[in-house]
Formats: structure tokens, sequence, C-alpha cells
């Protein structure tokens, strides 16, 4: 009988050991086959674009080379692109810390909205923000920068328009760090909300004061998040086009992006085999930003999240609570606040004028777009992309974060790169290189919805491979190796103990690729069309051949739209134990 | 008596002129049947938004066949149709650029033009074809776009001499010749009509610049700047429509415009309803509801007679231009190493 009991206990473990055996196989497989097709989507277009890129007629072609790399304009643009990268890098880094300190780890915060509002500027694309801008700070049409000007000539200050501009050096470097701020701020906050407080505490115990608590332990706690942002700063700034397009090129101070986006729109025939050149360049100099960041930051060690139970407190801010408090407030009313009123008056504008006329204002240009056909699939079909590609770039994202930390060395480094390649290929060639790969048989998938989704998840890994290599590193080995001792699988580790862990991170991810997907121009330019129109189709269209009021009126949908989604996420994105946060002998 | 004889007579002439006109532009039943049959048509473009609208409603109201467009500037429109038929998957019937290039460089990727298919084809002056692929259907004359409220009207300039006047210092916003091949062209032809030292003068006018004339008629609406240039009329009209204090003025001495030039796909899906379409655009009874519309000037009626905006016979841009050559201008008019 107790043989017999023995038996069957022991089938019964066999056929759990089975399952589990399967389930782990099924893991495995799913999990590659997901590794795989990332892989297949971002380097099979590539793989194309260089063939024909580089190899025109099946043969290499040094002349080209010669003739990229000379020409007298690229000097200039090089030059003015690594000022504008390393400047704003320089003063959004410092910001967007700060502000995430503020916010996460002290009581200048109120409420969880308050978490919201560094990234109110990122919800916005970049163009809209731009025209916003305009909309402001034009010295001679600018709903801000008209009456000021005005004001100061008024008192006889000898000030003309042009000393004035937005479009100028000053103009573009405050434009790039407005934007770069919140990209910095997602992912330090994530950092901070994840941080075992227990040494900020016992540096405040030991009489350390506020500030230096800031610098001394819970700025070097989230080295690898700093560095992520530097990364993401630098990278972030050498691609972006629409500010410089419109502001830059006003002020005559010519980028790189601008410079590419020249070769591929306004040549004929577009200088495809030029722009991939430069985009290989570019790859080198952003492989080797991103192994220096990552040398530096494991050389110098940073906090983990730890094994022991947290429950942050809050660092009271005494008498600097309030000044804290109005300098974020003050920032938003600068970055968001105004811009945005700036975009909804426009929107409601027949046109854009620098008085406001009341009785003209109407919401005519929003009831165009609920009018058109078009317009509306557009804005849902935005939107379900937009989560789509987000939600599968941040898993694809994760995942490789994970693996590539459990092989470590030159592996992790190879995974690292390969993640950011598709950084360096400007969108329209990347698209150009996707519909050559999937457009058309054996694959036709030439305007439907799968190929714009494709590229979508192609060209924005690396913005989420930077924020979840952050959150990784931010997740201590304790943790891991705790539930590897109770027996727990690699996959039940990943779901039940990193997945959680790096979900903040993730989040922050997330919400930044839901608003890029909503506002992408340049895939869209070659991917979508009459029968598979997204937003960027529309924005190029009004570009061209609208008024700036109706720019400013899908502006402002697509930062109604992104803000409900992006609020939602990143409320609910927050980990259990950061909820509870209390305040250290506060209020 | 005699006067209202004449004019009878002169009335009776022209309308027997213009019946037999449209006799000759008239497709053969068989081609409108073929493309019924087909029932659709695919018309790539890169004019207004609102005239191809225009023009594809039309087209679909008088022959029944269900028209789609894709519509979007040059350039991407170009690399889309390009790659498109590189890969052998070509969407389009109807190809429309702003320029003629794609059609001298690819010329394998579009038919022969034939007044067979399209008898409006044989009615059209020689001078507009590109090779024997394209047809240029409209030109595009450059203008100045200016605001209404800063400009008085006698101080409009009329010719590019006179926006050359300081007079415009610090009030002149300049579309950015590197953005696209026709104002490159436009700086060649201004350079060879009026000599270097224009170039030179205008350099001087401290010139604001503005990536596209999309964006500079915003921004002259606005009151931003007085006026903008060189420039298309099609910039300015959303904002006439909404009553923006902006207007176009053609710019004379010389008349410089860009060559809107259409053709048929090789690879066309829906040929017929292709030739078709082609037909109607070039005929009288196209340009006249393109005319009616919108202030277009075409080969098919520079006199104006057909309701289009009558110009002098402009001269053709060059949009061959070599890179030297266009350094050399970029520096003229003061735009390189910066």
């Amino acid at each position: 009988m107790a043989a017999g009991l023995e038996l069957s206990q022991s089938s019964s473990s066999d056929v759990s050991d089975v399952r589990a055996s399967r389930l782990r196989l099924l893991i495995l497989i799913v999990t590659s086959a997901i590794l795989l097709a990332a892989f297949l989507i971002i380097f099979y277009p590539i793989g194309i674009i260089i063939l024909r890129a580089i190899f025109p007629g099946g043969e290499f072609d040094w002349s080209q080379w010669v003739s990229t790399l000379t020409a007298p304009a690229l000097g200039v643009a090089l030059r003015n692109t690594t000022i504008i990268a390393i400047v704003t890098t320089i003063i959004s880094v410092p910001i967007g810390v700060l502000f995430a300190w503020l916010i996460e780890r002290t009581d200048a915060r109120w409420g969880a909205l308050s978490r919201l509002l560094p990234i109110i500027p990122l919800l916005l694309p970049p163009v809209a923000m731009a025209i916003g801008w305009l909309f402001l700070a034009d010295p001679r049409a600018g709903f801000l920068a008209r009456p000021l000007l005005d004001f100061l000539q008024s008192l006889g200050l000898e000030i003309t328009p042009s000393t004035f501009a937005i479009q100028s050096w000053q103009g573009l470097i405050f434009l790039y760090v407005l934007w770069a701020v919140p990209h910095v701020y997602v992912i330090a906050a994530a950092a901070f909300s994840g941080l075992d407080p227990s040494l900020e505490e016992a540096a405040r115990m030991c009489g350390k004061g506020r500030f230096k608590c800031f610098t001394s332990i819970s700025l070097p706690a989230i080295r690898h998040a700093v560095g992520a942002s530097v990364l993401l700063c630098m990278i972030s700034s050498i691609g972006l086009y629409s500010l410089p397009a419109l502001m830059g090129s006003a002020a005559r101070i010519d980028v790189l992006s601008v410079y590419i986006y020249r070769l591929l729109n306004f040549s004929y025939p577009p200088k495809t085999g030029q722009a991939v050149i430069l985009g290989l360049v570019l790859m080198l100099v952003i492989g080797l930003i991103w192994i220096a960041q990552r040398r530096i930051a494991s050389r110098t060690g940073h906090a983990q999240i730890g094994g022991m139970g947290v429950r942050p407190n809050l660092l009271t801010l005494g008498p600097w609570r309030w000044p804290a408090r109005s300098l974020i407030l003050l920032y938003v009313l600068l970055t968001s606040v105004l811009p945005l009123l700036a975009l909804m008056i426009v929107a409601m504008q027949p046109y854009w004028r620098p008085t406001i006329v009341w009785n003209t204002l109407s919401f005519n240009n929003f009831l165009e777009f609920a009018a058109s056909r078009t317009a509306r699939a557009a804005i849902t079909n935005s939107a379900l992309l937009a989560i789509g590609t987000s939600t599968l770039v941040v898993l694809i994202a994760g995942l490789v974060a994970v693996i590539a930390k459990q092989l470590g060395g030159a592996k992790e480094k190879a995974l690292g790169v390969m993640t950011k390649v598709p950084t360096a290929i400007p969108h329209i060639v990347f698209a150009v290189g996707v519909l050559v790969a999937f457009g058309f048989a054996p694959f036709s998938l030439n305007g439907g919805w799968l190929i714009l989704f494709l590229c979508y998840t192609a060209v924005f890994i690396p913005s989420a491979s930077i924020s979840a290599e952050a959150s990784v590193q931010q997740v201590g080995q304790q943790l891991v190796e705790a539930s590897r001792i109770f027996g727990a699988s690699p996959a039940k580790t990943f779901f039940k103990i990193q997945l959680p862990l790096i979900l903040p991170g993730l989040a922050a991810g997330w919400a930044s690729i839901f608003a890029l997907v909503l506002g992408e121009l340049n895939a869209a330019a070659i991917l979508s069309g009459p029968r598979n129109p997204v937003i960027g189709y529309l924005i190029l269209t009004l570009f061209d051949n609208g008024t700036y009021s109706q720019l400013a009126a899908i502006g402002t949908i697509i930062g109604l739209v992104s803000a409900m989604t992006v609020s939602i996420v990143l409320i609910f994105g927050k980990p259990k134990y950061g909820n509870n946060a209390t305040k250290n002998g506060g209020e | 008596m005699k006067t209202i004889v004449k004019l009878a007579l002169m009335a009776s002439i022209n309308f027997i002129v213009m019946t037999s006109v449209q006799a000759q532009q008239a497709p053969s039943e068989d081609l409108i049947k073929a493309a019924q049959k087909e029932g659709a048509l695919m018309f790539y473009s890169a004019i207004t938004e609102d005239q191809v609208k225009l023009l594809v409603e039309a087209f679909q109201r008088k022959y029944g066949i269900k028209s789609e467009y894709l519509r979007l500037v040059s350039g991407a429109l170009v690399q889309r149709f390009i790659t498109e038929n590189d890969g052998k998957a070509n969407e389009a019937d109807v190809f429309m650029d702003s320029s003629p290039l794609a059609f001298q460089m690819h010329t394998n990727y579009f038919q022969p033009l034939t007044g067979d298919k399209a008898p409006a084809v044989a009615t059209w002056p020689k001078k507009w074809f590109v090779g024997d692929r394209g047809v240029t259907i409209q030109t595009s004359p450059m203008v100045v776009n200016y605001n209404t409220d800063i400009v008085k009207s006698v101080d409009v300039p009329k010719t590019w001499k006179d926006l050359a006047d300081p007079k415009w210092k610090g009030k002149a916003l300049f579309t950015d010749p590197r953005t696209s091949e026709t104002y490159t062209g436009w700086m060649d032809t201004v350079e060879k009509s009026l000599g270097p030292d224009y170039l030179k003068q205008l350099a001087n006018l401290n010139l604001t610049l503005t990536p596209s004339g999309a964006s500079g008629a915003q921004m002259i609406a606005a009151g931003s700047q007085a006026v903008n240039f060189p420039s298309y009329a099609s910039f300015a009209i959303p904002l006439k429509d909404k009553k923006a204090p902006i207007e176009s003025k053609i710019i004379t001495s010389p008349v410089v415009v860009s060559q809107t030039t259409i053709g048929v796909a090789s690879n066309s899906k829906h040929p017929n309803a292709a030739w078709l379409f082609l037909n109607y655009l070039m005929s009288e009874e196209g340009i006249k509801t393109a005319c009616a519309a919108f202030p277009v000037t075409t080969p098919g009626d520079f006199a104006g007679k057909l309701g289009c905006v009558a110009i002098d016979e402009p001269q053709l841009l060059d949009y061959n231009i070599t890179e030297a050559r266009k350094q050399a201008l970029l520096q003229l008019i003061g735009l390189t190493n910066r």
C-alpha cells in the first residue's frame, strides 16, 4: 500500500515535472521566436538598404564614400550637431534628474498627478511643439514675444526683432532642452521610484544636508539611469528633425538630421547611398558612446533594488519645499502650459494670427477632422498602432535586456549595440528598406497596417531598449538568485521577480514610444496612404497644403490622446510599494 | 447690323473651332468601355490635396470609375513610386510630379505618350513634352506671397529686381533654395537672366530663411514678415479661404515656372482607366474644371481662354543643376559655410 502510495506520488511528481519542462520548452520557443522575429525585422531591411546603397549595381563604390564625407556642408552640419547634442545633454540631464528626485523622493510632490507634470511636453510630437513655440516666441508675431518686444521698445531700449528671435542658437538650444528634459525625467523617475531608501534615510539621520543627500547618495545610486539619460539625450538630439528644420533653418543653423533629410527628400534622384553612409558612420559613433557609457557606469557601481522589503519615505524639504514646487511649476508653465495654450488658441483660430479675436474662435478645425473619414481612420489607426508597437517593443526590449544581463561580457555588449542600430538609420531610409523587404511578394504587405507596425517596431526598439537596460541594471542579482534557489525557472523568475521590478522603467519607455508613434512622420510618408492612413500622413499633407491652425488642431488631438493613455499607464505602471510611500516626519 | 453679323460670325467660328477641338480630344468608345470594365484608378500626385481631390472626383462623376489618390510631397512621392516599381509592385496608374526629373531618369517606368490612346495628347504643344514619357500639364509660376496689411498695393513687387530693393531689408522671408530642385532652378534662372550681382544684392537684404513655401505663407499671414519668395500661389490659397491678409503676385522678368509633369505608369493595373484619366486632364473640359476652381496656368491655355491664369510664355527651368553650380549659386546668395 505504502509502496503504491510512493509510486503514485512519484508518478504525479513526474507528471508535474514533465508539465514544467514542457512549459519551459514552450516559453523558450516563444522567447526565441520573438527575438528571432525582432532580429529579422531590424536586420533584414537594414541589410537590403546597405546592399543597395553601398553596392550599387553589385559593386563597391569608393567614390560615393569620398563625395559623401568631403561635402563642404557636412562639416558645418556635424559641428553644429555636436554642439547642440552636448550642450542639450549638459543642461537637460541635471534638470531632468533633479525634477525626478524632487517628485519621486521628496515631499515636493503632491499627489500622483504631479508625477505626470514634467512629461507633458513628451505628449506632443516635436513638430507640434516646434510650431507651438513659434506661435509664442516669433519676435514679430508671437503671442508672448511681440508684446514683450513692444514693451521693451517703449522703454527706449534699442532692441530689434532679429536680436530677440527664437530662431537663433539660444532659442534652438532652449527648445532642445525643453524637449529633452522629459525624456531624462521618465528614466530617472523610474529609477528613483524603485530605489531602496535606506541609504538616503541613513544619510539624513547622520545629519547630511538635503542637497548633499541628493548629490552624494541619491544621484550615484541611479548612475545607470543617468548614464542611460545621457545616451538617450545625445542620440535623440542627433536624430531630432522638426525643431531644427523649422527653427534652425530660419536661424541658418544646419544640423545633421536636416542635412540627411535634404539628401533624401530634396535631391533628385534621392541620395539614399550618401544617407546610408552617414547612417553607418553615425551607427559607429552611437555604438562607441553606448560602450563608453556602460563602461563608466559599471566601473563606478550603483545601487540596486535589494532583497529587503522597502517602504520609501519621502524626504522633507522643509523651507525648500515650496521653492522646489515653484520651480517645477515654472518649468511646467514654460514647457507645457504656454505652448499647449498657444496651440489650442491657434487651433481655434481660422489661421495663426498674433492677436486673439474672440468672436472668430471656433471648433471648426476640429469639426473638419471629425467630418473627414480619412482623418478619423488616421487617428484610430495611429492610436491602435501606437498601443501595439509600444507594447511589443517594450516586451522585446525588456526580454533582450534581461537575457543580455544574464549573458554578460561581450555577448551583452553585442546585444546592446544591436538593439541601438536602427537609431542610426534615418526613419525614411529604414522605411524604404521595410517596403522593399516586406512590401512586395512573397509578403506583399504594402498598403496595410502590418507593414507600418513592423517598421515602427524596428525603429523604436532603441528607445525602449535604453530605458529597459537602465531598469534591468537596477534590479539586483540578490532577488534573482533567491528565486533560483527556491527552484523557480528562469521564465518564472522573469515574470514573478524581474518583470514587476522593471515595470516602472518599461512603463516610462512605453509612454514615450506611444507618443513618438502617434507623431511619426517619415515612415508614414513611405508606408502610409489612403488605404492605411495614419496621423503622420495627415500632418505631412497639412504641412504642405493646410494652415498652421489645422496643424495645431491635430497637435492638440495628439496631445489629448497621448495624455489620457500615458497617464493611465504611468499611474498603473508604478510598483505597489511605491504607492505606500510616506513622508518622513512630514505632515 | 454689320457688327452683329460680324460678332455672330466670330462666335460661330469660335464655336466650330472649339467643338472641333473637343471632337479631336474625345476618347474612343472602346477606351471608355475598357476603362469602365477595369472600374478603378490610382492617381499618385504631388499637387495640392484640394486640386487632386477635385480632379479625381470630377473624373469619377463623368465616367463612373472608382478613383483613389495618393498625395504626398514630391520627394516622398517619387521615392515611393520608384521603390514600388523597383520591387515590381507598382500601385500607381497615373503619376504626376512637380518636376520632370522622374520622367527623364526612369523612362522604363512610364509608357510612351501617344495620341492613339489619349487623343488630347496630340493636341498639346510639343515644347512641353519631356522626352516621350511625360508631359508638362501645369506650369506653376513663382510668386511673391505678401501680407496685405503690411505691404501697400503700390509697393507690391512686380519683378525680381523689385524684390532686391533695400526697402525689403529685414522684412523678407526667403524660401531655402536647398529644399527643392525648383528653387535651385530659380536661382539658376534669375542668375542667368539678371546676373550674379542680383543674387549678391539679395544676400545683402539680411533674409530670414523659411524651410518651405508652405510655412513661409503661414508666417506671412501672421505678419511675421512682409514678403516671402520664391513661392507658389497654392500655399496662400487655404489661408485666403480663411480671410487671412495674404496675397500672391506672379513675378515677371523673367516668369519662372515649375513644370508639373504627368505620365502613365508602365505597369499600371488599370491602363485603360489611366489613359482615359490622362485624356480627361489634358482635354479642354479637364482644363476648365481645374482652372475654374484654382488659379492654375497650363501650356494648354497660356492665353487664359479656358479660364486659366494667363501668363507670358514662361522661361523653362533647368532641373539638372550640377552640384558645383549649385554651390556657386548658394555662395552668391550667402547660404554656405554657416
